[in-house]
């Protein structure tokens, strides 16, 4: 008897035929556009114009702070002592009194960091950095060695 | 780099023809700044001689005492620390009074950060001690330290003047950057407090030598840089002013 359905397999082979014819004709089909496309550039250079990307906005500027130099640098002496006298605690403290623009213009004066790139945290960090330094650079009068030692002395 | 190599080296490394030719002599003749160490602590009396063959012109108006390889070893001869402290004082009133080298004006010594028998009888005599300090917190946390060595160490003779300035400064806009400038007041305080606790006359010089990649060419092409020279003419400014304050 006569099957008048085709078996799976063979409708497997014509569905990955038609695949194939598929794909080469979208392969003839891209490498005609792409012909084209050289074409038109080489006639075109500007083909396309290229389309300006809009500027990103830029961010509203950072108010500056109103102290000058000299101000800032009183105020370090002031935090430094501070920390001296009531360590980190005095620190945060005190800086947690200081305006945004404060902290980071002092930030500035002592060496960490610009303006336009310092958040309030990174200029905190710094100007900590910094006092801790200062802290450290201290002159200490030693006693002479014979008062330390009297009996080298003898 | 030292001193000696830094004047007598040629860009390749090696010595100057002229230079090599005069140490030659110089050593063969005994006459090098450890031989006359060596004179000086002996028993026979400091008899040593002052020409030429000791002191190395490099130029008509400077001219050189070059250190030698002995001196490395200075501190593991048994010489005595006492009798060492008045070395650099009687070889200086030897070449003051020599007739064989010109009268000269100034005496410059490049001493090493740590103290050695030879750094200590320089101490002892000189009117100004010079001290370069880079920005960093490493080199300013050296200032309080070497004040106080330097007191220890010198007394009870007295201690000379004391002048500090920023080397290898980093420039910008025409000054110093901002961690420059930070330094450089740390520096200025230290020393603030030194004067004011221990009594030591210190003078910080606001003339700073800038980093420049120029300074690189300083040895190879024989001479200061121009760019340097208002740097170290506002240095020498400074230091002569301090001197005879």
């Amino acid at each position: 008897m006569n099957n008048e359905f085709t078996e799976p397999t063979d409708e497997l082979k014509r569905v990955a035929e038609e695949i194939n014819l598929l794909r080469r004709d979208l392969q003839a089909t891209s490498s005609a556009l792409g012909r084209i496309e050289r074409r038109l550039k080489a006639a075109f250079p500007n083909y396309p114009p290229k389309q300006k990307q809009p500027k990103e906005k830029r961010q509203s500027e950072r108010t500056r702070s109103s102290k000058t130099p000299q101000e800032l640098q009183a105020i370090f002496e002031d935090l430094a002592d501070r920390t001296r006298n009531g360590g980190d605690s005095a620190f945060a403290a005190k800086v947690n009194e200081f305006k945004d623009e404060d902290i980071i213009a002092l930030s500035v004066e002592v060496g960490m960091g610009s303006h336009s790139r310092l958040s309030r945290q990174k200029a905190v960090d710094g100007v900590r950095k910094r006092v801790q330094e200062a802290m450290q650079l201290q002159f200490e009068k030693k006693r002479n060695l014979q008062q330390a030692n009297p009996a080298d002395g003898e | 780099m030292s001193l000696t190599q830094a004047i007598t080296l040629n860009e390749d490394g090696s010595l100057y023809r002229k230079f090599s030719d005069w140490s030659d002599r110089s050593e063969k003749k005994g006459k090098t700044i450890f031989k006359a160490i060596e004179a000086y602590t002996g028993k026979n009396g400091f008899d040593f001689g002052i020409g030429y063959d000791f002191i190395y012109k490099i130029t008509d108006r400077y001219h050189f005492v070059p250190s030698v390889e002995d001196l490395y070893w200075l501190e593991l001869d048994v010489f005595d620390r006492e009798k060492m402290q008045g070395f650099i004082r009687d070889i200086l009133g030897k070449i003051t009074w020599s007739k064989n080298v010109p009268d000269y004006d100034y005496a410059l010594f490049d001493c090493p950060p740590s103290f050695t028998l030879l750094s200590y009888s320089i101490l002892s005599v000189c009117d100004l001690i010079l001290i370069p300090v880079n920005p960093d917190f490493y080199a300013v946390k050296g200032v309080p330290l070497i004040l106080n060595t330097l007191q220890l160490r010198i007394e009870p003779f007295p201690i000379p003047k004391i002048a500090v300035f920023m080397n290898k400064a980093k420039p910008y806009a025409g000054s110093m950057t901002k961690e420059s400038q930070f330094y450089w007041s740390q520096v200025q305080r230290v020393c603030s407090q030194a004067a004011s606790r221990a009594g030591l006359n210190v003078k910080c010089l606001d003339a700073p030598i800038y980093d420049r990649v120029a300074i690189k060419r300083a040895v190879t092409s024989g001479g200061v840089p121009a760019e340097f020279v208002s740097d170290f003419k506002n240095l020498w400014k400074g230091i002569t002013d301090f001197l005879y304050e």
